[in-house]
């Protein structure tokens, strides 16, 4: 058995993401080596180095890496593919925009977004927004899994692994990253964040959502979320939308003001350790997961809850 | 009941459209007492308008089933909004049926796109349910070919925002049913008048009033095919009515029942979902019970008459079982919810009030007593 | 210029999906089933560039059982122009899976040529987002997943795409041919007006059979097991802002 884990990252440092895949290689078991590909990333691949659990760090660093576009990482990881039973990723965009790729060209199946590893072939994940988990079994010679990093703690560190500098594939030119739009923010990012405190479309505005919510989120540490509802009326930008589509979250607390709790909403929040929900419906379904329900108008709530928190 | 797979299509892209355009405004309409405007233009966009007008036309082209199936999936958003629908399903009959070139040209397109607003003007005070009361009467102007229109028609549907009304008046007083005929008026001509919206006691998006005709002017053109055949053309689409609105009320129906059984799961009281008392399980499956027998009997009668064979009597039935069914069952939907079934801004208080005239408009269900025992007894 | 859009028949996303009591498998035998709502976002993008006069002909492509059928006339009632149905018959238990699909897509693509395929990123029944990525694979085409906004050049040799990812937005240059997969925000569906709905029966629809395309559809995945997730315990009502804070104190979530 032998893993290779696919490192997400930005040529300067490491995502933590990577550190979840992991884990999740680590429940596999075998040797777990990690794949750096980027431009002048170097520095990226002492990080992954220090991952606890891994033997070894691959680097291609070559200009046609620099914006890590999936057809060419995609030809890079096939070529290394051979040596290994398991390729995996983390489930974010990079990863699901990745690994299918990957997959199709070693004509095997994908596993995507696994929450558990039951045993080397087989693998737990959520279908049906979450409402139906299912447990399946691969009998291909390479497995491809994509994981889903709200399921598996990260990794911590360990002794500096080696790093081995491999050839790049071929730059296969056919698609260029004009611009990222990303968002730069103080805030912590959405998807690691401990507390979350999440707005919906009974906010009614953006302006509302930033002057309600950013002084809760200030006080409590928090990133801020959104369901599909309030990114589609325009409240916020869609990296911050939470769900079935969007981004899965689980801190340690999950403050859901103005949010109904559409099944696809809670596909994404579900696993959150503590659940409060502020709402003026008490028959919203939002209710049924929350561990503290506080049926108030939220307009009153939300800055009656900033105040109490000193 | 099995539907084929454009009818089953149908069904999806009404429902879809209703819960995401009509029912999210009901609760606003009904309290404003609004005209359904913006909804009516997003039908006429999305085709729902003239279900059963030929394409060339620029209806839908579709059976009666299928305008069934429309009724009923807008009625369970809002039945106003459906009972529009079903009025310009009248006006697109009426003219295929009976006019002119030169009138199906004037007049569908701009029904069915909703540029123009129509009135079905046959209600007097002294003809209701015996329209040859009516006193409306439309004479010749000297030897010429055009007529003066003298009458006031009451509880009349859009009367308030007409821009044209289908008259029935007299042409002939001395022959009785045969000297009646129906014109085309533009409720914009001089003589023309209206009164006050009515403020009713459901469907109240619906605007309902009086058109008042005072010597006006209207041309040999308006004529609505032969002069003196006004009831009989009148008579002829009264069992495509009955179906329209035998699913409407079959609408309000599966509306409360849907609600119903949404708050049963919901409303907990002595430790349990009020879901597991027999009490209430027992009307709710009675509800469900007569909405399906409700829907079946409407689509029956729809079926005879895309089959050709007469429907007189399964569309009354089906008129008649569907608005009984829907005022008891509303009633029923408000029990369930108990004290908050009778407040404001609850859907099944607004089912309640919305159901009552269904049996009521169309032909009375008392009418409709009379038109199914004389046809059983007719042999 | 062709677009390809393939279009999957899911169970409607207002279904709650339940396991059945045995664990055998999921209780949907008499659920409402819909077109994905991703594909429908595919579709809308796909008829909308024919509306521009970018492209020439859309073609709606589904496969599985019969009843795909419907889907490919909801698609063709929302303005593609023909159909292409892949009958896989039972498949006795198994399901088409990703892979699978892809295949009989590259086999459609071989003979359809289109310059686009435009799929919704994933279907809400698995979950999974592989399908239009791993055509892109077999295809040796670009990808450009999690479209928001797509322009094509006028000389058509290529497409501008924003993308939704993680950290915000990406522009991404593609040449054509290429594979794009729709996000949410790509477009608002129309509704299938209903003089459409009926046009939609006489436009072309064909068959087709894996083995006439030459695809081997096998599933590679073996679902061991199915089970409705665990369920939380029941939470409490609390009275005021107050009262939340001193629980929340107590559970040591916050300082």
């Amino acid at each position: 058995m032998s893993c290779l884990v696919i490192a997400e990252h930005d040529n300067a440092t490491l995502r933590a993401s990577t550190r979840n895949a992991v884990s999740a290689a680590a429940q596999v078991g075998g040797e777990i080596h990690v794949l750096v590909a980027g431009s002048g990333c170097t520095a990226v691949a002492d990080a992954a180095a220090g991952i606890f659990g891994i033997s070894r760090v691959l680097l291609a660093d070559a200009p046609h890496y620099a914006e890590q576009t999936a057809e060419n990482l995609a030809a890079l990881v096939v070529a290394q593919a051979p040596r290994y039973s398991h390729l995996l990723a983390p489930a974010t965009t990079f990863g699901k925009n990745l690994l299918p790729r990957v997959a199709a060209l070693l004509d095997v199946a994908q596993i995507s977004e696994i929450v558990a590893v039951v045993s080397p072939t087989t693998f737990v994940r959520a279908t049906y927004a979450g409402s139906v988990m299912a447990t399946v079994e691969s009998a291909d010679p390479i497995k491809v899994v994509s994981v889903r990093t709200t399921a598996f703690a990260p990794a911590g560190d360990g002794a500096a692994a080696a790093i081995e500098t491999i050839a790049a594939s071929a730059d296969q030119g056919l698609s260029r990253v004009v611009s990222r739009q990303l968002t730069q923010s103080a805030r912590p990012e959405l998807a690691v964040a401990k507390v979350v405190v999440c707005g919906g479309r009974g906010l009614g505005s953006g302006e509302v959502y930033r002057q309600l919510l950013e002084p809760l989120a200030d006080k409590l540490g928090a990133a801020l979320g959104a369901s599909r509802a309030a990114v589609d009326a325009g409240y916020v930008a869609n990296d911050l939308q939470v769900g079935q589509t969007g981004k899965i979250v689980a801190p340690q607390l999950y403050i859901a003001v103005g949010i109904s709790g559409a099944i696809q909403h809670l596909a994404g929040m579900k696993d959150s350790q503590v659940i409060v929900a502020i709402n003026k419906d008490p028959e919203a379904p939002i209710f049924q997961v929350a561990d503290y329900g506080l049926v108030a108008d939220l307009f009153e709530a939300v800055p009656a809850l900033t105040k109490a928190l000193g | 009941m099995f539907l084929s797979s454009e009818h089953q299509q149908v069904a999806d892209m009404v429902r879809r459209f209703s819960d995401e355009v009509v029912r999210p405004e009901a609760e606003r309409l009904d309290r404003e007492e609004a005209f359904a405007g913006d909804i009516y233009q997003q039908m006429a966009d999305n085709g729902l308008f003239g279900i059963t007008v030929p394409e060339e036309y620029g209806g839908a082209g579709l059976d009666c089933l299928a305008y069934s199936i429309v009724m009923e999936e807008l009625a369970r958003g809002y039945s106003s909004v459906a009972d529009q629908c079903g009025l310009v399903e009248l006006f697109g009959t009426m003219l295929c049926k009976y006019g002119s070139a030169a009138q199906k040209t004037r007049w569908i397109g701009p029904l069915i796109r909703a540029e123009l607003r129509g009135a079905y003007c046959i209600t007097e005070a002294g003809a209701g349910s015996d329209v040859s009361g009516i006193k409306t009467t439309a004479t010749r102007r000297g030897s010429g070919d055009d007529w003066v229109l003298n009458g006031s028609k009451l509880w009349i549907h859009n009367a308030p925002v007409a821009d044209v009304a289908f008259v029935l008046a007299r042409t002939d007083p001395a022959a009785g049913k045969r000297g009646m005929s129906i014109f085309i008026v533009d409720c914009h001509a001089a003589g023309v008048s209206r009164g006050p919206k009515e403020h009713k006691l459901g469907q109240r998006s619906s605007q309902v009033g009086e058109l008042n005709f005072a010597d006006v002017s209207v041309p040999a053109d308006a004529l609505l095919g032969l002069e003196g055949r006004g009831f009989h053309m009148m008579m002829s689409v009264l069992e495509k009515g009955r179906v329209g609105i035998g699913a409407l009320a079959v609408g309000i129906i599966q509306a409360a029942l849907d609600a119903s059984i949404a708050q049963a799961k919901l409303r907990q009281q002595f430790g349990h979902a009020i879901a597991e008392f027999q009490a209430i399980q027992f009307m709710l499956a009675d509800m469900a019970k007569d909405a399906q027998a409700a829907r079946l009997l409407v689509r029956s009668a729809a079926m005879q008459m895309d089959a050709g064979v007469d429907a007189g009597m399964a569309s009354s039935m089906a008129k008649c079982f569907a608005s009984d069914a829907a005022v008891a069952q509303s009633s029923n939907a408000i029990q369930i919810f108990g004290g908050s079934g009778f407040i404001r801004g609850y859907e099944v208080e607004r089912l309640y009030r919305d159901a009552k005239i269904t049996q009521i408009y169309e032909g009375t269900n008392q009418i409709q007593r009379v038109i199914i025992a004389r046809k059983l007894l007719q042999d | 210029m062709k677009i390809l859009v393939p279009v999957k028949r899911v169970v409607d996303y207002n279904v709650r999906v339940r396991v059945k009591a045995d664990g055998s498998g999921l209780d949907i035998a008499n659920a409402k089933m819909s077109m994905n709502p991703f594909d429908e976002i595919a579709v809308e993008e796909a008829v909308r560039l024919k509306e521009a006069g970018v492209a020439s002909e859309v073609i709606a492509v589904s496969a599985g059982i019969t009843n795909c059928q419907d889907t490919l006339r909801t698609a063709l009632a929302l303005g593609a122009d023909r159909a292409i149905f892949v009958d896989t018959g039972e498949m006795r238990g198994a399901e088409l899976q990703p892979l699978a699909v892809a295949k009989l897509l590259q086999a459609l693509c071989m003979k359809e040529q289109p310059q686009i395929v435009l799929c919704g990123k994933q279907a809400i029944d698995d979950d999974a987002n592989q399908t239009g990525q791993m055509l892109a694979g077999l295809m040796n085409w670009p990808q450009a997943t999690f479209a928001s906004k797509v322009v094509v050049a006028v000389d058509k040799s290529h497409a501008t795409v924003t993308r939704e990812v993680d950290g915000g937005t990406e522009t991404l240059e593609v040449s054509l041919p290429a594979v794009v997969t729709a996000d949410l925000r790509l477009n608002e569906p129309r509704y299938a007006t209903l003089p459409n709905i009926m046009k939609a029966k006489k436009k072309p629809l064909e068959i087709v059979t894996p083995e006439a395309l030459g695809v081997d559809i096998a599933a590679r995945l073996t679902t061991l097991k199915v089970a409705e997730p665990g369920k939380r315990a029941a939470g409490v009502r609390v009275a005021d802002v107050n009262e939340l804070v001193a629980r929340l104190k107590k559970d040591g979530v916050i300082a």
